[in-house]
């Protein structure tokens, strides 16, 4: 190690001081008077050793008094030391980026202190000991990875005044992207520090990390955080309509390694209530509210837990637009009545009966019947053959879907070809009729609506299936049920902001036992909530940017509003009866109003990512380096001194004044206790 | 002078007075207390002839009796430099005048009695000497002589009382009013030069209250008065074994008095000297 440097070098008059004590010493010294004393013998011999005593005593205190000084004037020129050679040798300036963590889970508080609290203040240390000429960035890792300065800067007292202004965001973190964009701004040799909480489920998505340059990895956890967590909720049905029964499912994350029981409590609307839930170690667990809505219109709320050591994540919002009863289109040309029929099993499977189908209002039509105002307003079209469709019905059912409405189609017939709506990008094409006697089986296609226990139910069944398909490249994930033959039996599929359906299946009891099969209308229910939650499922987190669409109005101009009642800059992509509109990155999660002329239209809900209420961390070791790079795992505030180059001496020094002025009071208390006691001691005087 | 009206000086051995006195002496005299029987030498006054005797052995003998002879007393009074000390702090006359009236006092005693009475100023020799005398006059010239006295020099008792033994021509009593800081082996030798011839030794010694207990200052340049030595102390620090030590000195003089049969008195300047003189000589009656 070399001679000490100090980082306020202009300090170092403060060493003048030393000769403080000594000035005060002989300033305030007892300026004896003289006496001429005549027993002067026995003074000396009792004084003695006295004497030298209390010189000695004085010698010792100006001494302490004068170290202390001189570790004061050092501590306030912070000195540190560097390694030999560095004051003239290449290595007297570097390259150093230091990427510090800034997602949700850093916002999380362990033994007292913030995680980015913890992880700026030892990247400030690092930027305020970096010695001169040094080249420095700071990134700070988001959704987003941002660098507070866009390039390399000498400027590091700029860059650590930026620093210490920086906060952590409620967005999940991209490692791989921040460490990319590290390796940018170096542009070669350099160090990249990383101060991170080193969550396992955000670094596996780091394949590698950057080559060519020294990488100082610096956990700011003592292993996990515990934390417990809504990670998921969500209405079933998405878009509820009034009266209809409504579930709120949540899950919850236990991140610790202990058993808890945790209260969930739902505020949504009118709706308060509480559940408990178990969870076993690192485990998941669900609580269910059942909840009907009794309005319609907008609505939002929340699933909480009590707060713990992260609390952004006990939260997660909800949002619903309660609409009026599911109106249901069922087209078909066939009499209602005539029991061999589809239009016969479809309406009674569809509403069984009024209080078995609550929210659902069917409509029934001929295709030669239909009118614009049964079109515009349907939420759900079922289109059964025999049925043909006008230009003008094809149109508008296309543009509803496209808006947002739910088509079913069942292909059994010959009117089938008429009834694909290709401009909804149907996943298949009708090859072939097929005339199949015996009929054929289906089984649980790519796409997974169906449990097990349904399949096994489907086996059991045979269909006389009307066409032969072929799945479109890259679209077989649609399939919900299919041949053995590998056509499509059932599809799902999304079609602008809404859902279509195709059903290459029979619905006439002489085509099979489907339709007489209890199966049938199940499947068709449940095929009608998959639609529905297809349709609405949106899922908001902060750091990206979000596209919203909302009911709206041709008058009055839309605007948005974030949780703290600020007005969000809304760009409008597309109006009509739904207006689309484009979002920045949201900054916090939370309730978004949307308002058209004042009025409220919607809700819109930002949650925080659910993975970053994982706070187990990776095992750094097992992290790739990259070619020609070094990776060091700093534990320890040492370590993260040492590696630094420059070591500290200012913790030394204040130990030494603080131990020095400990000394002083000691001694004088010591010393001062001695005198008194002598001074007390009565006098005996021979008569 | 009130508080010694009632007090007299009584040697604790016989008296050798030039004159009559009061007092016992061991000179045989014509006096009215027989004392004993001698046989008669050619010379002898034939009137001193106990002629009952002669009657009834047939030999000659002489009637012996005591002769009361007046008091010597001696005063030998220190004034060497310490003896000027009045205090640093706690102000009080100095030594010295303290036992200038100390002596003054003493000498009144004695002459009110009849007695003789001498003077000796010393410190490293003998300043004055008055030889021993009984008349008023001797004690104006008494109080002129401690009237005089300026202390300073240094102190060499020893060789004083020497010179003032040697001036004596009869036994008496031996006053010395010092504060004996410097005493050594010759000055205990020229007390027993006094004991030896019968002396009734006392040994007034006269200290400031602040020489027991040191100054109460914070901190001091202390010198010597009769030296040229000095160094800085706290008294605070160091006043505990200063008080052992003194209290050792005393002790040892007090010893060595009690080794020879001297009486012993301290005397403080902040005490009435009158007072205190009464006290010693009451002491001394209820000791006989």
């Amino acid at each position: 190690m070399n001679w000490p440097a100090f980082t306020n070098p202009l300090l170092l008059a403060g060493l003048a001081a030393v000769g403080l004590p000594l000035l005060i010493h002989w300033l305030t010294r007892a300026r004896p008077r003289r006496i001429a004393f005549p027993p002067f013998k026995f003074l000396v011999e009792a004084c003695a050793g006295q004497q030298a005593v209390n010189r000695l005593r004085t010698i010792i205190l100006l001494v302490i008094r004068c170290l202390l000084v001189l570790a004061l004037a050092l501590l306030f020129a912070r000195p540190f030391l560097k390694p030999a050679g560095a004051s003239t040798g290449p290595q007297s300036s570097q390259h150093v980026v230091l990427v510090i963590d800034a997602s949700l889970s850093m916002r999380a508080v362990q033994q007292g202190v913030a995680l980015f609290g913890r992880a700026q203040a030892e990247a400030a240390e690092v930027l305020r000991s970096l010695p001169g000429g040094s080249e420095a960035a700071v990134i700070l890792e988001g959704a987003t990875p941002r660098s507070l300065l866009p390039a390399l800067s000498e400027n590091v007292p700029a860059l650590h005044d930026e620093l210490v202004k920086t906060q952590p965001t409620c967005e999940c973190g991209d490692p791989a992207a921040a460490l990319a964009l590290a390796q940018k701004i170096l542009a070669g040799p350099g160090t990249v520090y990383v101060f991170s909480d080193f969550q396992k489920s955000n670094w596996e998505g780091v394949k590698q990390l950057p080559a060519g340059v020294i990488c100082r990895l610096r956990p700011v956890t003592a292993g996990a955080v515990d934390n417990v967590a809504i990670t998921e909720a969500k209405l079933v049905p998405a878009a509820p309509v009034m009266g209809e029964p409504v579930e709120v499912s949540c899950t919850v994350f236990n991140c610790t390694a202990s058993p808890r029981e945790e209260t969930v409590r739902l505020e949504l609307g009118e709706f308060v209530q509480e559940t408990r839930v178990t969870l076993t170690p690192f485990g998941t667990g669900n609580a269910v509210f059942n909840i009907s809505f009794s309005r319609t219109g907008p609505v939002a709320g929340k699933v909480s837990l009590s707060p713990d050591n992260l609390i952004e994540d006990n939260t997660h919002y909800l949002s619903a637009n309660v609409g009026k009863a599911l109106e249901v289109v069922l087209v078909s040309d066939a009499d209602e009545t005539d029991w061999q029929s589809a239009a016969f099993y479809l309406s009674r499977a569809l509403v069984p009966s009024t209080d078995a189908a609550p929210g659902l209002k069917l409509v029934r039509r001929r295709s030669q019947d239909l009118d614009r105002g049964v079109l515009e307003t349907a939420d759900v079209f079922v289109l059964a053959p025999p049925a043909t469709l006008t230009g003008e019905a094809t149109e508008i059912i296309t543009r509803r879907v496209n808006d947002g409405a739910r088509l079913i189609t069942f292909l059994d017939g010959p009117t089938a070809p008429t009834m694909m709506f290709p401009m909804l990008t149907p996943p298949f094409q009708l090859q072939q009729t097929r005339q199949s006697e015996a009929g054929d089986a289906v089984a649980l296609g790519p796409r997974k609506l169906f449990t097990e226990l349904d399949a096994s139910d489907f086996s059991a069944l045979r269909f006389h299936r009307h066409f032969q398909t072929q799945t479109l490249d890259n679209r077989s994930g649609d399939v919900l049920l299919a041949y053995p033959d590998g056509s499509a039996a059932l599809t799902l599929s999304t079609a602008g902001s809404g859902s279509v359906a195709l059903a290459n299946l029979p619905l006439t009891p002489d085509a099979g036992d489907f339709v007489g099969s209890p199966i049938f209308p199940a499947l068709l229910h449940e095929l009608l909530r998959a639609l529905r939650h297809d349709s609405a499922e949106h899922a908001f987190m902060p750091g990206t940017a979000w596209l919203l669409d909302v009911p709206t109005t041709k008058e009055g101009a839309v605007t948005v509003t974030d949780p703290d009642g600020k007005n969000v800059a809304a760009q409008v992509i597309a109006s009509g009866r739904t207006t689309r509109l484009a979002l920045p990155p949201a900054k916090v999660p939370g309730i978004y109003t949307v308002k058209q002329a004042g009025n409220l239209i919607a809700y819109a809900v930002v949650n925080v990512d659910a993975r970053e209420s994982d706070t187990r961390p990776i095992a750094l070791e097992s992290l790739k380096s990259g070619e020609n790079s070094a990776v060091t795992v700093l534990r320890g505030e040492e370590d993260l001194t040492l590696t630094n180059q420059n070591r500290q001496l200012w913790p030394q020094l204040a130990g030494a004044a603080a131990v020095l002025l400990g000394l002083e009071m000691l001694l004088l208390a010591l010393w001062r206790s001695s005198k008194t006691a002598a001074g007390a001691k009565p006098v005996e005087v021979a008569s | 002078m009130e508080a010694l009206r009632m007090v007299r000086l009584r040697p604790r051995g016989a008296a050798e007075g030039t004159f009559a006195g009061p007092h016992k002496s061991h000179f045989r005299g014509t006096a009215v207390e027989f004392a004993d029987y001698r046989e008669y030498s050619p010379g002898d006054d034939i009137r001193l002839v106990d002629w009952k005797v002669f009657a009834r052995t047939d030999r000659h003998y002489l009637r012996l009796y005591d002769a009361e002879r007046n008091l010597l007393t001696y005063l030998v009074v220190d004034k060497s430099g310490s003896m000027e000390y009045s205090g640093a702090v706690t102000r009080t006359q100095p030594k010295l005048e303290y036992a200038a009236r100390l002596a003054a006092a003493l000498g009144y005693l004695v002459l009110r009695e009849g007695d003789e009475l001498g003077l000796s100023l010393v410190d490293a020799r003998v300043h004055q000497h008055l030889p021993a005398a009984a008349s008023w006059s001797q004690l104006n010239r008494v109080l002129d002589s401690l009237g005089q006295a300026r202390a300073d020099g240094k102190t060499d008792l020893g060789t004083c009382l020497e010179q003032v033994y040697a001036q004596t021509k009869r036994r008496g009593v031996l006053a010395i009013m010092s504060d004996f800081l410097d005493v050594d082996e010759k000055f205990w030798k020229s007390v027993d030069l006094f004991r030896n011839s019968r002396f009734d030794v006392m040994l007034f010694q006269i200290v400031h209250p602040e020489e027991l207990d040191l100054p109460d200052v914070l901190a001091a340049r202390f010198q010597e008065t009769e030296g040229s030595g000095s160094f800085n102390a706290e008294p605070a620090v160091v006043r505990s074994l200063y008080r052992q030590r003194f209290d050792a000195f005393l002790s040892e003089i007090k010893a060595n008095c009690q080794a020879r049969g001297c009486d012993w008195y301290l005397a403080k300047t902040s005490d009435d000297p009158y007072g205190f003189l009464r006290n010693c000589f009451l002491s001394r009656e209820n000791q006989r």
